[in-house]
């Protein structure tokens, strides 16, 4: 006799998976390592190597050591992290630079708060945001792409010294500026971020109120000057981190209320980090980082209101 | 106001095999299996004993309150057992078994002399009409006397919002003037200022046929009104049913028909109009097979109590190997079978069966999906955090009792956790007072 197999209601459920939602997620990633790679050099796949092979053995050995437990997790999300902080690092980044990230962003922000879906911040930006803390001194040159011309420098500098004579939109769009590796041809972040909204990953509205409130300060505090306000979006890495680092399920609220107070504090963060050039491109991360922090407050508080609350029995 | 449109979501390309559902015959083999307790609804009185002869239509439960009814025997035949089984709603209660017989013989009521108000509410009491939503309470329930004073909508449900759910309409389809008879003598019982048929599925053709008959009986057109409701599931659901036409919002745990709101659906419509008009009690009603095990879908008359093996028979099931299970009550919400030998009552409306997926639950990731389509607005994977941790005032305080059971979180949800079984769980422990 075959016996019945029952399960819990509904029968059907919606074609999707946190598999799939990642593997569309890593897919854009790779694509802009590869646009990253043309026009940075090849440097950049030695970077992703050394981030992807650490991330493994750091998972691998807390994985034996502190859960016993051979082989590594069956979710994806180490290597989203990995190729993150290949996209969030320059191109001339000193190799011993990715274990270190890989080190506090799988180990600290990642496994000791939890495992996957349970850290409280970027695992990849607080990785970047850590090495370049740590190391300071050499950070402002190995932050950049490595490309050689009038921004072979971190544009960044420029913003922060106020030199807003040689920025150029075209340069920005096609991979001529010297910024961080994933937001060199911001075509191409432009394109992996539309093609994760349409295929229902990300929201559209965290990006857009992220970018939004922070070319609005940057507006509002440069004498209402539209080329400064360009000069912030485009120079600065706003607009890769607000579509792919921002708009992470984990350590974004979920309210729209909530959101929209997190972009806040992302924007306003992100336009005085960035003007004072206090962590080179890490400025834009430890925004980030600061926006996250706030995630579980702004979920406890903010919250919809059920059908019929406030109603004493119906009216 | 609370709340301002009802979410949810459509399943696409759910309805092509039923579009075209024809009638099917059903052989039935095997006894009936006669539950006396349908859903919420408290157990009604056996009136018969083992080895008792009844003719179809004859009486053999009663109701002891007012949330039980009248059963009718469905068949001719003999009464082999009267025990203590659980039923296919998964509750226990007393199951009549009648063996079939091969006389035709039947027993019906007596023709209604005047249609009175009090005569035609007698006879909705008699009738034995179920819900086959929400709670499958009887049907006259609604129109006890206490809530008739408040009546101001007759809502009349003709479509099913599950996806693989096809009864209503086909009923609308197919009995347009049983309908329209059956929802004006509910008007007339409920004192009700308006009737407001809802349509969802093949709209313009049912809302056309619905207009000519309720013109040939003659009937007062400005209190009939249409609506067509937007493809979205769960749209069936009573209190969300009276937010969107009468913009009332009651809160779940409380009735609609307490604030003047009746819904009705096309089956009780025809179980209205033939207990009035052809004077047959409740004893069959309109099954949707469907699902993609079958290997053909269809709309089935069924009898009270046939067993679900009649159903296999005529219906195949296409790989043998991937079938698991199937269950009663539609794709959403419904509730799994664990044999055959399951008897199908009248207070539901399909029989579903999908093939074979193991979802293995990951931890929650914070996607958002699951408050997004809530239609209550409730945050489902915060609940289900409650419940794992049976913080159940802190549940209660974030609406928990506010769950309508839909099941849309757990269909959308990308790590396959299971929070609507979770959450209703806990609702029903906050219910019962229970508390760890």
């Amino acid at each position: 006799m075959r016996l019945f197999k029952v399960g819990p209601s509904p029968f059907v459920k919606k074609n999707n998976s946190v598999k799939i939602l990642l593997e569309h997620m890593i897919l854009v990633l790779l694509a802009l390592c590869v646009v990253g790679a043309v026009f940075c050099g090849y440097r950049v796949l030695i970077l992703l190597l050394i981030s992807l092979v650490s991330a493994f053995v750091f998972e691998f050995l807390f994985n034996l050591v502190v859960l016993d437990k051979k082989g590594l997790d069956d979710d994806l999300s180490s290597i989203v992290t990995a190729i993150m902080f290949t996209l969030i690092s320059g191109a001339n980044t000193p190799l011993y630079m990715p274990v270190i990230a890989m080190f506090v962003a799988i180990i600290i922000v990642k496994m000791l708060f939890g495992g996957f879906a349970k850290n409280i911040f970027n695992p990849a930006g607080s990785g970047a945001v850590v090495s370049i803390s740590l190391f300071g001194a050499v950070a402002s040159t190995w932050l950049t792409a490595g490309i050689s011309g009038k921004f072979a420098e971190n544009p960044l500098n420029n913003i922060a010294t106020g030199n807003f004579a040689n920025f150029e939109i075209y340069d920005f769009l096609f991979g001529k500026a010297g910024t961080i590796v994933g937001a060199v041809c911001l075509i191409a972040v432009l394109a992996g971020g539309l093609y994760l909204i349409i295929m229902g990953v990300i929201d559209f509205k965290i990006p857009l109120m992220a970018l939004l409130s922070f070319a609005a300060v940057a507006f509002l505090l440069n004498g209402f000057d539209f080329n400064i306000m360009l000069c912030y979006l485009i120079g600065s890495p706003v607009i890769f981190v607000s579509f792919f680092m921002l708009t992470d399920y984990t350590t974004s609220p979920n309210s729209f209320l909530g959101q929209l107070i997190y972009c806040l504090i992302f924007g306003i963060s992100a336009y005085f980090l960035v003007k004072y050039n206090v962590l080179y491109s890490g400025s834009v991360l430890l925004a980030l980082i600061f926006a996250n922090a706030f995630t579980p407050l702004l979920d406890r508080v903010i919250r919809p209101r059920y059908f019929g609350e406030g109603v004493k029995y119906g009216q | 106001m609370a709340f301002a449109n009802i979410r949810g979501v459509f399943i696409r390309g759910s309805r092509k095999a039923l579009r075209n559902a024809k009638i099917a015959e059903i052989k039935t083999s095997a006894n009936f299996c006669v539950p006396l307790k349908y859903g919420m609804a408290s157990e009604s009185k056996p009136l018969v004993s083992v080895g008792e002869n009844v003719k179809k239509g004859s009486v053999i439960a009663s109701p002891i309150d007012n949330s039980s009814a009248f059963i009718y025997s469905p068949v001719c035949g003999n009464v082999v057992a009267v025990d203590k089984r659980i039923n296919s709603n998964g509750q226990e209660s007393i199951v009549i078994e009648i063996e079939p017989s091969t006389s035709k013989a039947s027993l019906y009521f007596k023709p209604i002399e005047e249609q009175t108000k009090s005569n035609l509410f007698g006879r909705l009491v008699e009738c034995g009409s179920v819900d086959t939503w929400g709670k499958r309470l009887p049907s006259y329930k609604k129109y006890l006397s206490a809530n008739i004073r408040k009546a101001q909508t007759l809502i009349v449900k003709l479509y099913d919002s599950d996806g693989f759910v096809y009864s209503n309409c086909f009923i609308a389809k197919n009995y347009a003037k049983e309908v329209a008879l059956g929802a004006l003598l509910y008007l007339k019982i409920s004192n009700c200022d308006e009737v407001v048929f809802t349509v969802f599925d093949e709209q313009d053709k049912i809302v056309s046929q619905l207009k000519n008959e309720l013109l040939n009986i003659g009937a007062d057109l400005t209190k009939i009104r249409f609506y067509r409701i937007s493809r979205k599931y769960p749209l069936d659901e009573e209190h969300l049913l009276a937010k969107i036409i009468t913009r009332k919002t009651v809160r779940i745990e409380h009735n609609v028909e307490d604030f003047g709101v009746f819904v009705e659906s096309a089956q009780t419509c025809l179980n209205f109009y033939n207990a009035v008009y052809k004077n047959e009690p409740t004893i069959s009603s309109f099954y949707t097979i469907s699902g993609n095990t079958f290997k053909n879908a269809g709309v089935v008359d069924v009898l009270n109590g046939t067993k679900a093996l009649d159903i296999f028979s005529e219906f195949k099931i296409k790989n043998k190997e991937k079938f698991s299970s199937f269950a009663l009550g539609g794709a959403m919400a419904g509730i799994a079978q664990v044999s055959f030998e399951a008897e199908l009552p009248i207070s539901q409306t399909s029989l579903v069966s999908f093939e074979d997926k193991i979802y293995s639950e990951l931890p929650c990731i914070n996607c958002g999906k699951c408050t997004k389509v809530c239609p209550t607005r409730l945050e489902p994977m915060a609940l289900d955090t409650y419940a794992e941790e049976k913080d159940f005032g802190r549940a209660k305080k974030c609406g928990a009792e506010a769950c309508i059971n839909c099941g849309l979180c757990s269909y959308v949800c990308p790590a396959k956790r299971n929070l609507a079984q979770r959450i209703s769980d806990m609702k029903d422990n906050i219910i019962m007072g229970r508390t760890m």
